[in-house]
């Protein structure tokens, strides 16, 4: 049994792109919903965008939580977190609004939990091998993997993929604390850190077709700075 | 001797200006009390240059002013850290205040909806 699933998005400025992930959320979950055993909602965070983002979500049948300042991906990620345990969903599933992951990997994201294997699976792009991005951006997600793996001892091939699916009891867990400003990363060694098992599932990744990223060439060069940041205050709350 | 008077004048100005601020309620009383430091150092600044003098000479600074402008860095650093603690902290709050309202509206549009 499955229970309550909660799909959710965090969106900033993503009227172009949002609506068409949406139906493509809710076929995939049609379609390994023949039974109706699976009660499901697609939630989107609408982190203060100045566009249409958040009407247009609310026509495609999402639910819609809209900061009406922009807090940040983190604080919009916990804001969807506060939401799942107010309203007792079972189960997680986090995904881009952008369209970089595609809908049709949350039932291989579902899986593991279901048969009880995994409380958190991650979908790597470079599981098996195939994803390239610019040499930089590679490199440092190798070498942020590798650290992350040697202290979490889980492996971990893709530390900042935002792609997931999460257990309700591994949320109640890590919901209270001060997110920084790599969420994904922080995350995921608090989770390994608490005891709670992760896997990683291949997946393909897309780049944006629409809007700006959240990564420019100065985020990306503080990126190392913050991750080692992230695994200090990680560790020194214990 | 005259010029060593200056700081206790403004001192005194500072420490007439905090009592009618603080009366008045435009001051906190963390405010008013890291202020009345700030004025009775002032005040006592003639008295202090000797004392200053004899500090100096114990910690082994040659000069009395390089122990001075010592002080009064960390002083500045110490309430440079205070107000970005409190700036952090009015933060937090902020960020959490949002969250909250953002959910609470978000619930009430679907309680409207189901009716």
């Amino acid at each position: 049994m499955m229970g309550k699933v909660l799909i959710s998005m965090v969106a900033y400025n993503e009227e172009k792109t949002i609506g068409d992930v949406i139906v493509r959320v809710r076929k995939v979950m049609e379609s390994i919903n023949e039974d109706n055993q699976i009660y499901y909602d697609i939630l989107v965070v609408d982190d203060g965008s100045t566009d249409k983002t958040g009407e247009i979500a609310k026509k495609s049948g999402a639910k819609v939580v809209r900061h009406f300042i922009n807090l940040g991906p983190g604080q919009a990620l916990k804001t969807s977190y506060l939401y799942a345990i107010k309203k007792g969903y079972d189960l997680v599933v986090r995904l881009d609004a952008d369209g970089q992951h595609p809908p049709e990997y949350i039932p291989h994201l579902l899986e593991p939990i279901l048969r009880g294997e995994a409380d958190v699976v991650i979908g790597s792009r470079y599981l098996d091998g195939s994803y390239k991005s610019s040499f930089l951006r590679d490199f440092g997600n190798l070498a942020h993997s590798k650290l992350l793996s040697l202290i979490s001892r889980q492996r971990l091939t893709d530390i900042t993929s935002g792609f997931r699916a999460i257990k309700i009891d591994a949320i109640k867990d890590i919901v209270e604390y001060d997110y920084p400003s790599t969420p994904a990363v922080y995350i995921t060694l608090k989770e390994a850190l608490l005891g709670y098992k992760i896997k990683e599932i291949p997946v393909k990744m897309y780049p944006r077709r629409h809007g700006r990223s959240y990564l420019n060439l100065r985020r990306l060069l503080l990126y190392p700075f913050k991750t080692i940041y992230t695994v200090v205050k990680t560790f020194m709350e214990g | 001797m005259l010029k060593l008077a200056i700081p206790s004048v403004l001192g005194l100005g500072l420490l007439i200006y905090l009592l009618k601020s603080y009366s008045k309620g435009d001051i906190s009383r963390k405010e008013f009390l890291i202020s009345l430091i700030i004025s009775i150092t002032l005040i006592f600044a003639p008295v202090e240059y000797v004392i200053a003098n004899l500090i100096a000479e114990a910690f082994g600074f040659y000069y009395t002013f390089v122990l001075v402008f010592f002080a009064s860095t960390l002083f500045l650093l110490s309430i440079q850290i205070y107000v970005i603690r409190r700036i952090n902290d009015v933060d937090k709050r902020i960020t959490r205040i949002v969250q909250e309202i953002s959910l609470m509206r978000a619930e009430l549009e679907e309680r409207i909806r189901e009716k």
